[in-house]
């Protein structure tokens, strides 16, 4: 049953000069593992380990559940990534919810950190600067509000980390400007560690744009 | 973002302060079971499969036997409902009466294989947690607590217990829908 989800791990050491942890994941297919926010069920997939502060993650994709329950999380191949201190030889553990639409298994992976062979490092340094590049928002008591620029062959996914929900009309695309509102659901305020991630598919080019709250 | 707006629709159904929906369900030892039946007590619903790992911690080394022993009385019934689909993880009433054997479950578990009733509910995740007041209002909907297999994120809370409390003792439940967490339920579609 492992190997549903099958685990490399690294630690590399960026030109920021981060010392970063690298899971590079491959899942079965028809299996998928979980965002930080999984969504309306599920469990967020966490690497960790003396070395490891916390889990930078990947862009998610969307997956509906039977019973229109939505989830955010990955398929296939993937990387994650711990912020921290790592270097070849420490100890980390990757552990994960993995679930298809009949059925859930946990599972988690425990290893010592390889180096990064040389020919992967410019790819994860991509990688990982998308991860992080984020732009800072202002918030109002009550959310957030987000524009951007679309076309009509513009398609936008967005994922939030906080308990929030969308005002105002499913995002049809049109020419000019996507605004997109968010508010607090319930009583929970937003942490400054809160962000949305936002995928905009612009005439088959994607862009991924990462927002964080701030106070 | 549809499955947001799905999800506000479905909430609808069940809103928090409106007359919880009635259902009939079989039991897997046969009995028939209504919550109408029960108009004057309150009743607790819990969402159910023995096959997700949320569950089985809850029930193995977690609070859920403590939880039924603490609350289920006289005047306070507990109904487990599984809504998961035939074929799918714990829907086999084999399953849920081995469940029943080896966690030492002392009230019915109700099958709602057409998810019905989960829907009405919109339940989401096993476990998830219903209140009716004896009224027939729907006083809670939501997490057992903020501990996921047991690891809790601050202070422990058990929203559960919370809200029976502030109930026996006529106060607004503090927190009504807080979000649940566990597997998806297993519907059909």
């Amino acid at each position: 049953m492992e190997t549903l989800v099958q685990v490399a791990l690294f630690a590399v050491t960026l030109s920021t000069g981060e010392h970063a942890a690298v899971a590079q994941i491959d899942i079965e297919d028809g299996w998928h593992i979980y965002w930080e926010n999984p969504g309306e069920s599920g469990y967020p997939t966490e690497l960790a380990g003396d070395c490891v502060l916390k889990t930078v993650y990947a862009p998610p994709h969307r997956f509906m559940m039977p019973g229109d329950i939505l989830n955010y999380g990955y398929e296939g191949a993937v990387r994650l990534f711990g912020s921290g201190h790592c270097l070849p030889g420490d100890e980390v553990t990757l552990s994960w919810l993995s679930c298809r639409e009949d059925t859930c298994i946990p599972g988690e992976y425990h290893g010592s950190l390889q180096e990064l062979p040389a020919d992967r490092i410019s790819a994860v340094e991509e990688e990982w600067a998308h991860n992080t590049r984020a732009k800072a928002i202002s918030r109002t008591d009550t959310g957030w509000a987000i524009s951007l620029k679309t076309s009509r062959h513009s398609t936008i996914e967005y994922f939030p980390t906080a308990q929030i929900e969308a005002q105002g009309p499913d995002p049809v695309i049109s020419a000019g400007i996507w605004r997109q509102k968010w508010t607090l659901k319930g009583e929970i305020p937003i942490a400054q560690s809160e962000k949305v991630v936002v995928r905009l598919q612009n005439r088959g080019k994607e862009e991924i744009l990462i927002y964080t709250a701030e106070e | 973002m549809w499955g947001l707006l799905l999800g506000a629709a479905m909430a609808l159904a069940s809103e928090i302060g409106a007359e919880a929906p009635d259902f009939s369900l079989t039991s897997i030892t046969g009995q028939t079971v209504k919550l109408s039946d029960y108009r004057g007590k309150t009743v607790i619903l819990e969402w159910f499969n023995p096959g997700c790992p949320f569950v089985k911690y809850a029930h193995g080394e977690g609070v859920m036997r403590e939880q039924a022993a603490k609350w289920v009385g006289d005047d306070t019934v507990w109904l487990a409902i599984n809504s998961g689909a035939p074929g799918k993880q714990g829907a086999d009433p084999e399953e849920n009466r081995a469940a029943v054997e080896k966690w030492q479950i002392s009230y019915p578990i109700l099958m709602d294989p057409t998810g019905e009733v989960g829907q009405s509910y919109a339940a989401k995740t096993t476990p998830q947690m219903a209140i009716v007041n004896p009224e027939g209002v729907l006083v809670f909907n939501g997490a057992l607590d903020n501990a996921p297999m047991g690891k809790k994120k601050g202070d422990p809370l058990s929203h559960l217990s919370n809200s029976l409390e502030a109930l026996r003792s006529g106060q607004p439940v503090p927190n009504a829908s807080p979000k649940p967490y566990g597997c998806s339920v297993k519907y059909a579609k």
